[in-house]
């Protein structure tokens, strides 16, 4: 028999945990651990199992429901609806939110792009290129 | 009448017997975890379950106190009911430490948590909830219909619902701690011997309504029997684990 999936939550590592939580279950479902019908535990029991606030398991299975990844129903609870296509990489999926907070704060693409350059001081110059 | 004094005295004693005798060593810390399904427990696991069972003996004493306490106060004469308190204090016993590990939180920087739902019939058999509660409706009708009516067993069944029922639930909702295999063990130990005890106790409280007959005691020992069957481990999984 195989071992239940699981997930892992380090408070301490920088990422907020709601994501921690969402991108560990999209990578349980793309690579078949958790496959389409699976059901997963109540917000409740997750977080209680993390130690986390349930609106923290709440944002990140509220993340998953609008990517049509899981589904929701009274009485089946919360279930595996589909597997993703592909799982965006770890870079692209932070640049993706990295420019979603761009856009939330009125900055364009080159502030941005700006901004990204500041943050690698030694290796502007590179950039620059 | 009765001396609550001596009452309560002999309660707090079998509560300190029972920690005594039931004081969790390395061996029987083991043992239990043997008993429920961890094939071939580790230092680690051992002491985990050592501090778990010590935990839950060191509220046996007070608990019998109190117990002890709010039957002679609340019960207006309970002769014969002893069995029946002591039985009852040890599910108060799971009830209490059950609620005291649901809302101890998580700790360490690191969490872990399994992606399976918990549900009540992964930790007991349906046919045990259905004796249970199908064995608490008969006790209940056999006890209101007997002359004089047995208040005092109809306060010690609704008592051993709650805290059964109560005990099952939070076995089923409190959240992990420690040790996976170690958690599940007693967290299955838990719910069975909470079913397992509520149901004996509704079987011995049957006594109450009408000792003469032959109808009663047979229902008794059924109970009892059926009882006894839950407090032990699934046979399949332990077969499994050994």
């Amino acid at each position: 028999m195989s071992a239940p999936p699981r997930i892992v939550v380090d408070v301490d590592s920088g990422v907020p945990p709601w994501r921690q939580v969402r991108d560990q279950i999209t990578r349980l479902i793309v690579h078949g651990w958790l496959p389409t019908g699976a059901r997963l535990p109540t917000i409740r029991q997750l977080a209680g199992d993390l130690g986390i606030a349930p609106g923290t398991v709440a944002r990140a299975y509220r993340e998953l429901e609008a990517g049509g990844v899981l589904s929701t129903g009274r009485r089946q609870g919360t279930v595996v609806a589909s597997v993703p296509a592909a799982a965006p990489n770890a870079l692209q999926a932070a640049a993706a939110e990295f420019a979603g907070t761009a856009r939330a704060l009125g900055v364009d693409v080159e502030a941005a792009v700006a901004a990204v350059r500041a943050a690698y001081p030694g290796e502007a110059a590179y950039l620059d290129e | 009448m009765r001396d609550t004094g001596i009452e309560l005295g002999a309660l707090a004693f079998v509560g300190v017997m029972l920690l005594i005798a039931l004081w969790p060593t390395d061996k029987t810390a083991a043992k239990v975890l043997r008993k429920w399904n961890v094939v071939d427990p580790t230092p680690a696991q051992v002491a985990e379950s050592k501090v778990y069972l010590k935990r839950r003996r060191l509220l046996y004493p007070w608990l019998f106190l109190a117990i002890g306490y709010g039957t002679s106060k609340l019960l207006p004469s309970d002769d014969g009911y002893f069995t029946v308190q002591v039985l009852t204090t040890v599910l108060a016993g799971m009830l209490l430490a059950e609620l005291i590990a649901a809302v101890r939180p998580s700790r360490g920087v690191r969490r872990v948590a399994v992606l399976v739902p918990r549900r009540v019939r992964d930790l007991v058999p349906a046919w045990g909830l259905v004796a249970f509660f199908l064995g608490v409706d008969v006790v209940v009708v056999l006890l209101v219909l007997a002359r004089p009516v047995a208040v005092p067993a109809l306060v010690f069944l609704a008592f051993c619902v709650l805290t059964s029922t109560g005990a099952i639930l939070l076995a089923v909702k409190r959240p992990t701690s420690g040790d996976e295999a170690v958690d599940e063990a007693f967290r299955l130990r838990s719910a069975r011997v909470a079913l397992g005890l509520g149901t004996a106790v509704a079987g011995v409280l049957a006594v109450a309504a009408d000792p003469s007959g032959y109808a009663v005691p047979a229902l008794c020992l059924v109970l009892i029997g059926l009882g006894w069957n839950l407090v032990s481990p699934p046979r399949a999984e332990a077969a499994a684990g050994r």
